[in-house]
């Protein structure tokens, strides 16, 4: 591999200063252009549901708590954390000294105002059940703030770490209003909004009175570039400082130019197949393991996706809490055909996978791949690909065989990687699209939501995942990688398994 | 009485274009509340969401406001961004006006000397080979020769710009991409026609009197085979103003044509009518001028 690689494995500290250098030019602060795929939705945190704006968000706004690169929570407007005897009563002292981009000073007040404002029907947050646990908010003094949560919530401070729970300015709410803030953000975080030409870019400068020094960048510039492989030539000529979301097509032909780094990391991301549980010969958990078996996971992930990926060996990815190597289902197709034969298949049956097309990493070309290891082991699987927005509409009336899909928990907890998906009170219209159902597992995940003891709740997850592969729930697939590209000169860029890339102590010599 | 006729027509054209955008944004499978809570989102969530978006109200109801709000001109607000897609149009039309009319030039500043020239060589080697150059112009994938002309004149040589509209050298390939295209259509009609009036009984008259090849073509036979050259022009306009979407893309263009697809994806359903309804308008204002254009050019025709 060419030297400007830098595969970081998980708990690495993943910054591109570790490649190219730190030394920032002593002769003023330049303008970083990062060119991306979409334009931002809503710039209200409250009301933003994309990962493509949150990421963009992350610039403007910081939370109580954030997870640093290796995933794990620390400080960020909140300093310490205690919880009371009774599991449900939250302490939280703030930073001291810090103001918003309005000048309007950070203190528990806001910090109440915030969470009640995302718990508000009239704000319609599409991310309120994020909060819902939350009882109250007292505030105690200007530094420390009380908040009570209706049950024992074990995964209280994750939820506090997704971007839904950013903190606005109070004041700048009142001046525009809910239907316009998100057009006019205003947060605590290192950079603020300067201009926003819709479809076009977002442009941001340095906010002097960040608490952690403001970024040493003369400004910030979002570039709209929709189509991927022009997003790669205007790195490749400098007309852009860092490209997101490039295909692994492109990454792997820029991974031969020497004037650019690319940072690739993990996300918290599965991919997977969910097989309807209550349809046809999917019912039989036999026929659910004979499919495991059947997928050559090893070979999708290094020739379809050309090792962007990590063999899945749980439900959930090691970025989450609470993940437990489990182990999958090697690669077997005896065992499959002996198993299906078992399950009174021995000639097979036919059957359809749904999938998107471009929504997940080679979403397609991995339902191409799947298909032929079926047909070795004697099922005619169909591909029937969908537009995203439609085919969710199609599979919340839980008629499908079979879909190809990926989840991600944004608060990167177990609870949220796992309640929604396998729950079964969770089936169609809601999140658990295998309709997959066991008693255990509903008594364990119910149990570990209302745990906040982390011993006991990593067993329970333990156990659940365990349970859920031995039941074949899914075609557990893989964890999908995420890649970061950038000139040569450009130094200390953040990449989290959230997907969130941190510009703050980001600089260009 | 024209005029009033015009008018009024294009009003009902507008009410169809909005009343057909608005039924089959609704018979699209997919549903806006869902894709605008993303695909994680509980089902509470989404039921507030689609309250607040006020498309819980029956679908006559939502039709009645929408059209009602139409005709005070408001087209109602972004689903994603809370803003008034009056002002999402403001900010894409103009790039989107600008590029559709650079790549005409390009378009007709090629395609009809090329066109001429071919109908005086008719049946020559320079007539089979301009054909066979509009031939491929107008057989060529604009993504692939977009993408040509990026990689030979950005990313080779670095001559020119291919991002974003901001300086007058941005231009050049998109509206070489946009433009050569529609002058294969353009060469190939006003060949077409050409060949027509150059057979005229007028145009041997004037030759007969010696005119010089230059004038006979300029004035005698162009200017009788420019109707349909001109109704060409005026089609291709809306075309170009209508379907840039793939260039728009490309060339990061921040045009009308990527914003209703990125918001038909999301399913912003009012940004996608609003964007439609535009285009109609624009459409219906082009044909009423070309109608005009061509009466100027041939007073017999009767509007």
């Amino acid at each position: 591999m060419a030297r400007h690689w830098l595969k970081a494995s998980f708990p690495l500290v993943l910054t591109a200063a570790v490649m190219a250098g730190h030394a920032l030019a002593a002769t003023g602060y330049k303008d970083l252009v990062v060119g991306t795929g979409t334009d931002a939705s809503t710039l209200d945190p409250h009301l933003c549901t994309d990962s493509a704006t949150e990421v963009i968000n992350k610039n403007i706004y910081n939370n109580l708590v954030r997870f640093d690169s290796s995933m794990k929570l620390v400080p960020d407007l909140a300093t310490e954390w205690k919880l009371a005897k009774d599991g449900v009563t939250w302490s939280f002292k703030l930073r001291p000294n810090v103001t918003f981009q309005d000048g309007t000073p950070f203190n528990a007040a806001a910090v109440k105002f915030n969470i009640e404002r995302v718990l508000d029907p009239k704000t319609a947050s599409a991310r309120r059940s994020v909060l819902s646990m939350i009882k109250s908010v007292e505030p105690v003094d200007a530094v420390n703030v009380k908040i009570v949560t209706s049950y024992p919530c074990g995964s209280f401070l994750f939820q506090l770490a997704h971007p839904v729970a950013s903190m606005v300015s109070p004041a700048a709410v009142a001046k525009w209003g809910n239907q316009k803030f998100g057009l006019n953000p205003c947060g605590t975080g290192p950079f603020k909004l300067v201009r926003w030409d819709s479809g076009e870019k977002l442009e941001f400068a340095p906010f002097d009175g960040y608490y952690e020094g403001a970024p040493k960048l003369k400004s910030l510039t979002y570039k709209i570039v929709p189509e991927d492989s022009t997003r790669a030539l205007l790195l490749e000529s400098g007309r852009i400082d860092v490209a997101f979301r490039l295909p692994v097509t492109e990454i792997q032909r820029l991974t031969a130019d020497r004037t650019l780094g690319i940072i690739t990391t993990p996300t918290i991301m599965t991919m997977y197949v969910a097989l309807n549980n209550q349809k046809g010969p999917f019912k039989d958990p036999r026929v659910r393991q004979a499919l495991n078996y059947a997928v050559n996971k090893t070979s999708i992930v290094s020739d379809v996706v050309n090792g962007y990926a990590v063999v899945a060996d749980s439900v959930i990815p090691p970025g989450v809490w609470g993940y437990s190597k489990v182990g999958g289902y090697p690669f077997d197709p005896a065992k499959a055909k002996k198993l299906l034969a078992q399950a009174g298949y021995p000639n097979g049956f036919e059957f359809t996978l749904w999938t998107p097309v471009g929504r997940y990493l080679m979403d397609k070309q991995m339902a191409e791949a799947i298909q032929a290891q079926m047909a070795a082991v004697g099922l005619k699987m169909k591909i029937q690909t969908w537009d995203f927005q439609a085919l969710m509409s199609e599979v919340k009336k839980g008629q499908f065989d079979s879909v190809l899909l990926g989840w991600s928990a944004s608060s990167a907890d177990a609870d949220q990687a796992m309640y929604p998906v396998f729950e079964s009170t969770q089936w169609p219209p809601n999140s658990n699209r295998a309709l997959y159902k066991n008693l255990a597992v509903d008594k364990l995940l119910n149990d570990a939501k209302k745990e906040v003891n982390p011993v006991n709740r990593a067993r329970m997850y333990k156990d659940a995942q365990k349970q859920i592969m031995t039941d074949a729930a899914w075609i557990t697939l893989c964890y999908p990688k995420q890649s970061v590209a950038f000139r040569y000169n450009i130094t200390g860029i953040e990449v989290l398994p959230t997907e969130h890339v941190l510009f703050a102590h980001t600089g260009k010599r | 009485m024209y005029f009033l006729k015009k008018v009024m027509l294009t009003a009902l054209v507008l009410i169809g274009a909005a009343t057909c955008s608005f039924m089959m944004l609704r018979m699209l499978p997919g549903d806006p509340a869902e894709a605008l809570a993303g695909p994680q989102a509980a089902l509470e969530d989404v039921e507030t969401v689609r309250h607040s978006l006020d498309l819980d109200k029956p679908v006559a109801r939502q039709y009645v406001t929408y059209m009602s709000n139409m005709a005070k001109g408001d087209l109602g607000y972004s689903f994603r961004s809370r803003r008034p897609v009056v002002d999402e149009i403001k900010a894409r039309w103009p790039a989107t006006l600008r590029l559709s009319l650079t790549s005409m030039l390009v378009a007709i500043a090629c395609g009809v000397p090329l066109g001429i020239f071919a109908a005086q060589k008719r049946g020559k080697l320079a007539d089979t080979v301009s054909m066979v150059l509009s031939f491929v112009g107008v057989s060529m994938p604009s993504f692939w020769l977009g993408m040509l002309l990026i990689v030979c004149f950005s990313v080779k040589f670095q001559l020119l710009p291919f991002s974003g509209d901001d300086e007058a050298l941005n231009y050049v390939l998109p509206s070489l991409t946009l433009g050569l295209g529609v002058a294969a259509n353009i060469a190939r009609m006003t060949r077409a026609s050409m060949l027509e009036t150059l057979g005229q009984d007028y145009v041997r008259t004037a030759r007969g009197k010696g005119l010089t090849e230059f004038r006979v073509v300029k004035v005698h036979a162009l200017r009788n085979a420019a109707v349909p050259i001109v109704t060409i022009i005026g089609l291709q306009l809306g075309a170009l103003l209508g379907g840039q979407v793939v260039t728009e893309t490309l060339f990061v263009w921040p045009g009308l044509g990527r914003m209703i697809v990125d918001s038909l994806n999301a399913r912003d359903y009012m940004v996608v009518q609003g964007g439609i309804l535009v285009l109609a308008a624009t459409f219906a204002i082009l044909n009423l001028l070309t109608d005009l254009l061509c009466k100027a050019l041939d007073p017999r025709i009767r509007l």
